[in-house]
């Protein structure tokens, strides 16, 4: 295409795009007024479940369908970078040297790796009582294992990252997910219905089943994201190019 | 919703500096934009305490608690990755007098309890974070920056090059 | 008082992208990239977003500029053995990298 034509592309879509935000913005309730009629029904749905957060509410019961696909959009993103990213002909591993790391760096990611793992479960696990739930959690998680390789070396990750666990993790909390929906169908409600007693609003086991798809998000999330760094990882500190220029046909299927 | 005035604005005050902040980020030489990140960071964190207290929503006290604990992952990040942490004093005292600055007055106001646990662990790690960050440290100075993840063979890739003149 | 926390934050994100789309070398785009994800966190919280805020925060501290790190070392390292012919673009990268 040519600068040209890729100009009048951009400027028609442009245009089409402005005047469709625009209509759309002179139609909307007014910036910071109290007229929140969706927040309201929502809130009122929330308090109902005796889910404290509202908005752990709405995504994990009310609508925890459109919650299961996005989950299921990164289990399939992650799985894409695993078979993207994997050694193919023509690539040699070699093990990670080690890194030079000043002391208190060190001592900065031993103490703060068992905090920033307790901080993450405790944000999955406060879901439906605090902002925060599985997804958040589960990053935090993910993150913290990884102090390992920013505050030491790459032989100190793997050494507690064998990646087999992590693969079966990200899988069975993708599958808890279902199977919690599953569970409800059986139970005679519908997939996904919110069918666990409720508790008592604010304590930690209120919300029924929002507490268990936290989870089952949080152990996918967590899991999904050791394994998509590893990848990375492994391209960047253990996979290497042989040097000889026999590289037969490898340079496209990355 | 019962808001405190007093609290956003001094959470105002950490805001607005980071400003200047950003600058340093997008037009700074290569040393100074990591210690930028470094002290947006901790800027950040006093805003997010400041303004948990000024909403009157202590559960957001949680987003200043996962900041302090992630932030120096990302600041070791690009340590590793742009050869090395620069010593940064204005980090340091940032920290030194902002933390205490920031977190003790509102120990004050919340009285004993969880919340002022809370209150107090949060500053510790962020004071913790920012003065380990800010001591400056390897590889640069050291023979084989790149030990630190293992370059390609002998001959030195241009990353790392780069990141040896950074 | 919320308001002017708002339009702080508003402005913070506004400048901030800007300069991230501007900027051409991926590493210092990173750091830029960084400084976004906190002023989109400011912004989420003054409009009493805490969750989708926690996720800025989690996502945008240290993954993000993870990923993206390892990303550009892997293509810089790859960049030259693979077009020997563009040697000279390599190049141009390292002194961007310089900068």
């Amino acid at each position: 295409m040519t600068r040209r034509g890729r100009l009048l592309l951009f400027l028609i879509a442009a245009t089409v795009t402005t005047v469709l935000l625009v209509g759309a913005f002179v139609e909307l309730p007014d910036f910071g007024t109290n007229f929140h009629p969706y927040g309201d029904r929502a809130v009122h749905a929330a308090l109902e479940h005796r889910t404290a957060n509202a908005v752990a509410s709405v995504n994990f019961d009310q609508r925890a369908l459109d919650t299961l696909v996005e989950e299921t959009i990164l289990f399939a993103a992650v799985l894409g970078a695993v078979v993207l990213l994997r050694q193919v002909t023509g690539e040699r591993r070699r093990p990670p040297r080690p890194a030079r790391v000043s002391p208190a760096i060190r001592r900065l990611g031993v103490l703060l790796l068992p905090v920033a793992l307790l901080v993450g479960l405790y944000v999955v696990a406060h879901g439906q009582l605090t902002p925060g739930g599985g997804f958040q959690g589960g990053v935090v998680v993910a993150t913290a294992l990884h102090l390992l390789y920013v505050a030491a070396d790459y032989r100190a990750l793997e050494r507690i990252r064998p990646l087999g666990p992590y693969e079966v993790g990200d899988v069975v909390g993708e599958a808890a997910y279902v199977v919690t929906g599953l569970a409800a169908m059986l139970g005679g409600s519908t997939f996904l219905a919110n069918v666990l007693p409720w508790g008592t609003l604010g304590t930690l086991t209120s919300g029924g089943t929002v507490v268990v798809l936290n989870a089952a998000v949080g152990m996918e999330v967590a899991c999904g994201v050791v394994v998509l760094l590893a990848t990375f990882l492994d391209q960047v500190v253990e996979i290497d190019e042989e040097s000889d220029g026999a590289r037969p046909g490898t340079g496209e299927s990355r | 919703m019962s808001t405190s005035p007093g609290w956003l604005v001094a959470a105002m005050v950490p805001l607005l500096c980071l400003l200047p902040v950003l600058w340093f980020v997008v037009r700074g030489e290569p040393r100074n934009r990591l210690v930028a990140q470094n002290l947006a960071q901790l800027l950040t964190g006093f805003v997010l305490l400041l303004t948990a207290q000024g909403f009157g929503r202590s559960t957001y006290l949680d987003l200043a608690l996962v900041l302090a604990i992630l932030a120096p992952a990302g600041t070791l990040v690009y340590a590793r990755f742009l050869g090395g942490l620069p010593p940064a004093p204005l980090v340091r005292w940032t920290a030194v007098v902002g933390v205490p600055a920031t977190v003790l007055p509102l120990c004050v106001v919340s009285g004993a309890g969880r919340e002022t646990v809370k209150l107090l662990f949060i500053g510790a790690v962020l004071l913790a974070g920012a003065w380990v960050t800010s001591s400056g440290s390897q590889p640069s100075s050291e023979p084989e920056p790149d030990g630190t993840d293992g370059p390609s063979g002998s001959e030195p890739s241009s990353g790392e090059r780069a990141a040896k003149r950074d | 008082m919320t308001d002017p926390l708002i339009a702080v934050a508003l402005v913070l994100v506004a400048v901030t992208a800007t300069a991230a789309v501007l900027n051409r070398e991926p590493l210092r785009q990173a750091l830029v990239l960084s400084f976004l994800g906190l002023a989109l966190t400011l912004l989420f919280v003054f409009v009493q977003a805490p969750d989708v805020a926690l996720s800025q925060l989690a996502v945008g501290s240290a993954l993000t500029p993870l990923m993206i790190v390892l990303t550009v070392r892997k293509v810089a390292r790859a960049t030259p053995a693979r077009h020997a012919p563009e040697e000279d673009d390599a190049h141009d990268q390292d002194g961007e990298a310089d900068r």
